[in-house]
């Protein structure tokens, strides 16, 4: 074969701008570690957002959802007779987001935990947290729906 | 005797290419000098880099090699640094709020650590401002000292009671404000779906990234890069409010920023419409229709993503 000079001088430019780093950023990627559990279906339950957390010391953040009822409970912080108020807690492990030093993302997927306060009174709490079914936990589940009612809408204009 | 094929048509054609080249050099636009009012002043080793890595085209110290007075790389380097000084100018560094400076150099850090800057058309022949990792390490040690977080002041507590209390009485305002590019506010993200959430420790807010329906479904049957014409995202901003143990709750509302996908309608500004509404009064970013390109330089470190820096969590 014959080496022809020119060509070969191309094909090093080619390489050479080939070669400039090409940084990976998970691009067209889903963060699936954050991934709720696909047979939730968390996303057909057409809960709105009430508002968002986050636990330094555990490093985890969280996304509050509930119903257009304890939505506006959250909002008027008081109780309206309309119907029973749904909660949602979706937690998070926290990772660095790759794409921005300085932001901190979803990482692992840490539970779910549903509260229904009823009109009749009665408030029922459930976890999920990666095991594969619904569990109650009477010894911290007292605390947990405190906690939960006690959150206040975050301002969305 | 008959010449060699080559021979012939290359001294030709090499001719034209010169005839051309000397015509081109009678075109010379203006790189007009302008001093230097407010230069960085962070670190000297940190200045050290910025000046090798980004000075040329972002500072009133443009420093052209031999190469760079020929044309066409004269008319590329004078509309590179024209460019360039409209969105970050060095030399007028020290006009920026303090804010907007910590929000400056967590971009550039951004920018250098993905390799969207230097542009690699300009590191091509400019080898001496190809940044080792090193030196970005420099840049990142100076930046990242940058971030404190620290338990919120009473400024920011009774901005957020005060904010929540009026909010809570709220009249809807009878015309909804529009971006000077004509994008208008859209009341209805609150009942969209989420697409993600973020925890900003370089400007101490915290976000939730909402995706209407055509953006949703986008991201069910994983068809994000590009995304679909028609999608919209809004970003919401708040304060971060945190406690003593480390409990962040969230504060006042801060902005929010929609990107709407258009391939066509927004073709000159990567395929979306860029808009952010600040504050309760939900001004309108941005003094002229140029704010877009703003946008787009700062989202540039994702070019390869369809501009978003989302990463998307499936609900």
């Amino acid at each position: 074969m014959r080496i022809v000079p020119q060509y070969l001088v191309f094909t090093f430019l080619l390489l050479f701008v080939m070669g400039c780093k090409q940084v990976n950023n998970h691009a067209g990627e889903l963060n699936d570690a954050a991934g709720l559990p696909q047979q939730l279906h968390f996303e057909q339950l057409g809960l709105k957002v009430i508002t968002s957390m986050i636990n330094k010391k555990a490093a985890t953040m969280s996304t509050l959802y509930g119903n257009v009822t304890a939505l506006n409970y959250a909002k008027a912080q008081k109780d309206s007779p309309v119907g029973d108020r749904v909660f949602a807690l979706v937690t998070w492990k926290q990772q660095n987001d790759e794409r921005w030093f300085g932001a901190k993302i979803p990482g692992q997927f840490q539970s779910i935990e549903m509260v229904t306060s009823k009109t009749n009174g009665h408030t029922l709490y459930k976890i999920y947290s990666g095991k594969g079914k619904w569990r109650n936990n009477a010894l911290t589940e007292n605390a947990r729906i405190k906690y939960i009612l006690a959150q206040t809408a975050a301002v969305m204009p | 005797m008959k010449k060699p094929f080559y021979k012939r048509k290359t001294l030709r054609v090499l001719g034209i290419l010169a005839g051309c080249f000397f015509v081109l050099q009678l075109f010379r636009p203006e790189l007009k000098k302008e001093a230097v009012t407010a230069d960085f002043n962070g670190p000297e080793n940190v200045k050290t880099i910025l000046k090798k890595a980004c000075y040329d085209c972002h500072s009133n110290e443009t420093d052209l090699k031999w190469f760079d007075q020929f044309q066409p790389a004269y008319s590329i380097a004078v509309s590179d640094v024209k460019e360039g000084k409209a969105g970050l100018n060095f030399s007028e560094w020290g006009n920026m709020a303090a804010g907007e400076q910590k929000a400056k150099l967590f971009e550039i850090l951004n920018q250098m650590t993905t390799g969207a800057m230097p542009l690699k058309s300009y590191q091509l022949l400019h080898r001496s401002a190809i940044l080792s990792p090193d030196e970005i390490a420099v840049v990142k040690n100076y930046v990242a000292g940058m971030i404190k977080e620290h338990p919120a002041d009473t400024a920011l507590l009774n901005a957020a009671d005060k904010q929540f209390k009026t909010w809570q009485g709220e009249s809807k305002p009878a015309k909804l404000p529009e971006t000077l590019t004509g994008i208008p506010f859209q009341p209805d993200y609150k009942n969209w779906q989420v697409v993600s959430t973020t925890d900003r420790t370089d400007n101490g807010t915290m976000r939730v990234i909402f995706g209407n329906p055509v953006a949703m479904k986008a991201i069910a049957e994983h068809r994000i890069n590009p995304w679909p014409d028609g999608a919209i995202f809004a970003k919401v901003a708040w304060d971060k409010l945190q406690d003593a143990d480390g409990n962040v709750k969230s504060g006042a509302f801060k902005q929010v920023e929609y990107m709407i996908k258009d391939s066509k309608k927004y073709k000159s500004t990567k395929g979306w419409g860029w808009a952010r509404f600040k504050t309760m009064q939900l001004l309108p970013y941005g003094k002229n229709i140029g704010y877009a390109t703003e946008c787009v330089n700062c989202h540039r470190p994702v070019s390869n993503n369809d501009f978003v820096f989302t990463l998307p969590v499936k609900h």
